[in-house]
């Protein structure tokens, strides 16, 4: 379902930013936290962009999609989260423990290992692959949000995956 | 949309993994946070114990606008200055020397300050290129293992020698490292020396000290595995902990280390050494996550870089014991030089924080005695980080920007990350020319 459409369709300013919020904020945070690859940063910088789109909600709310304009925010503060801070440690289990953060054992299952190997792609797959899956999975949509063309997200999809598939299969060996 | 094929379980994997992340923070108290959100008040999680500036009051700042026109409003105040020493011309490229390194106890000698800098192509990464002024000196092939890729960390050049960390990455993958290691290049000769060699990531950069020890520091997770570690007779031996960052003066007398990452709330503490007659000193900057960037050439001073949010940067007294800014340079921005003993040049172009926006501008060289602007180099740049020249010239990288066009009434200019960087080298009149261009990096 296209929350953004359902979101556009809401009357009023500050009513239709509140549904936006709720319909955005888990997919938004998840966006982040793959790319931060850290729960809690990821929840910061998530609730950062938020902040921002409700700053400039008058004008980005009459955008044909909010929700890029948002989610592209949180690339940008994702990509300065990795710029200025030092690298962290790349082994996978130690990605995992990050990505999982305060999930209880007893909440959804989650494949920690797997978000914990995208960590460990260029940033350019990695930000293309969260985008992808956590997004709305439109290559036109992903293309506009990373400011590339489409093709070259077709190709940081591509070797996202098959580099997914050397990780994955090397942590298991 | 999807490329579902029934040999290809990454796919299904993936999709679903994304549902099971969103879903996992379904127990977020959502209305809490949109409170928070109209409010303006700190996310309740704001924990991660890098975010312990008012982020979120900086980021208050308006989003901003650039028209592709409006961006290019740098003014450009040239003025030469005839009375320094030219810079001695550099031999043209020289082939890579190949050596296999060999682990080594005996430690090449600290010379004078030189004039050259080290870049690295994303492209051949086994190789450095040590470069002067107006080209390429030297370039020396560090010898990688066959199966991985070398991403260098951090090379310093101290007189004769290079000191080089270099993490060795599965290929294509920079961030999945193997191992990391310390090496030495003699660019006299071209030996190539490996003088540590961990598993993991840790090694981040090296230098020698005027003592003749050798110096490294260490990252990791925890305070304990953040260290700065001495290199001896090919013992590795921990000197502090909680390390998070460490710079040596190009001669190696003076020594900077920084404690960050300490608890939220408490200031980053730094302690500097006069390595030759032991003398020390300690400050305190209430600024998160501040490190050691770069001393003047008679130690006198110290750049000391914010290595998190709006990329400032500020000069010190390191000896005074105060963390407080030289006055005249409030407001640096990160990646600044000296150009000489109290003459040090700071660029004005910016990336917008979170907005990722280009924001061309100048290297403006500051006098840190009178405060004042002694020159302004360059029009309209916008780059990857420049190098001073004691002639009072930079080499730069400059980095291409694009308008982008985010819809149809917002745009803005970004830095053309796939396109290929030139370095350029600038005089202090002002004049221009390109040195090399490709996929490089300042290192």
């Amino acid at each position: 379902m296209d929350m953004i459409e359902h979101v556009r369709t809401a009357s009023g300013g500050d009513r239709s930013f509140d549904a936006f919020f709720r319909a955005e904020h888990h997919r938004l945070a998840a966006l982040a936290t793959v790319l931060c690859g850290d729960r809690e940063t990821g929840r910061d910088v998530a609730q950062e962009a938020l902040t921002r789109t409700f700053r400039e909600w008058d004008r980005v709310s009459r955008l044909e999609r909010p929700g890029g304009w948002t989610r592209r925010v949180v690339v940008n503060l994702a990509r300065d989260h990795g710029r200025h801070l030092a690298v962290q440690s790349r082994r996978l289990p130690e990605l995992a423990n990050r990505i999982a953060g305060d999930c209880a054992a007893d909440d959804a299952p989650l494949d920690a290992e797997m978000w914990a190997a995208v960590a460990m792609l260029p940033a350019r797959q990695r930000t293309a692959i969260a985008l992808f899956y956590i997004g709305d999975r439109s290559i036109s949509d992903v293309a506009a949000v990373m400011a590339v063309h489409e093709g070259t997200v077709k190709t940081s999809l591509h070797k996202a995956r098959s580099h997914l598939r050397r990780l994955l299969s090397e942590d298991t060996e | 949309m999807t490329n579902m094929n029934d040999n290809d379980s990454i796919e299904a994997r993936l999709a679903e993994a994304a549902e099971q992340l969103v879903a996992s923070f379904s127990h977020l108290d959502t209305e809490a946070e949109l409170r928070a959100v109209r409010d303006g008040s700190p996310p309740a999680t704001w924990s991660y114990e890098h975010h312990r500036r008012p982020r979120w009051v900086a980021a208050a700042a308006a989003v901003v606008l650039l028209g592709g026109a409006a961006a290019a409003a740098a003014v450009a105040m040239r003025s030469g200055n005839d009375s320094t020493p030219s810079v001695s011309p550099t031999p043209d490229s020289t082939p890579a020397v190949p050596t296999t390194p060999v682990p080594d106890t005996t430690m090449p000698g600290v010379g004078a300050p030189s004039d050259v800098f080290v870049t690295v192509s994303l492209s051949n990464s086994a190789v450095i290129e040590v470069r002067g002024a107006t080209g390429v000196a030297a370039s020396f092939d560090l010898s990688c293992p066959q199966d991985l890729d070398c991403v260098v960390q951090s090379a310093r050049v101290m007189g004769d020698t290079i000191w080089v960390a270099i993490h060795d990455t599965q290929p294509g993958l920079p961030d999945a490292v193997a191992g990391s290691r310390v090496v030495s290049v003699t660019r006299s000769t071209g030996a190539v020396a490996e003088h540590l060699s961990l598993d993991g990531s840790a090694v981040r950069s090296a230098g020698l000290g005027a003592n003749g020890v050798l110096y490294a520091h260490l990252d990791g997770q925890t305070p304990a595995e953040r260290q700065l570690v001495a290199i001896e007779d090919g013992e590795v031996r921990e000197l502090e902990i909680g390390v998070s960052g460490f710079r040596l003066s190009d001669d190696g007398r003076f020594l900077a280390v920084a404690f960050s990452n300490p608890p939220a709330g408490e200031p980053s503490r730094f302690e500097v050494t006069n390595l030759v007659d032991q003398t020390t000193n300690e400050f305190q900057t209430p600024s998160i996550n501040a490190g050691p960037a770069a001393w003047s050439p008679d130690g006198r001073y110290l750049i000391v870089d914010e290595q998190w949010e709006d990329q400032t940067a500020w000069v010190v007294d390191p000896w005074s014991g105060s963390a407080d800014p030289i006055p005249a340079t409030v407001g640096f921005l990160d990646g600044a030089c000296f150009m000489s003993n109290d003459v040090v040049a700071h660029r004005t172009w910016n990336l917008g924080y979170g907005q990722g926006d280009a924001q061309p501008g100048v290297i403006r060289l500051t006098s840190l005695g009178t405060g004042s602007t002694v020159a302004e180099i360059g029009d309209d740049l916008f780059g990857d980080g420049f190098r001073c020249h004691p002639d009072g010239s930079v080499s730069y990288l400059r980095r291409p920007v694009v308008e982008v066009q985010l819809s149809e009434d917002f745009s803005q200019l970004e830095p053309d990350d796939d396109a290929p960087v030139e370095l350029v080298h600038l005089t202090p009149d002002g004049t221009a020319s390109v040195t090399a261009s490709g996929d490089l990096r300042l290192v």
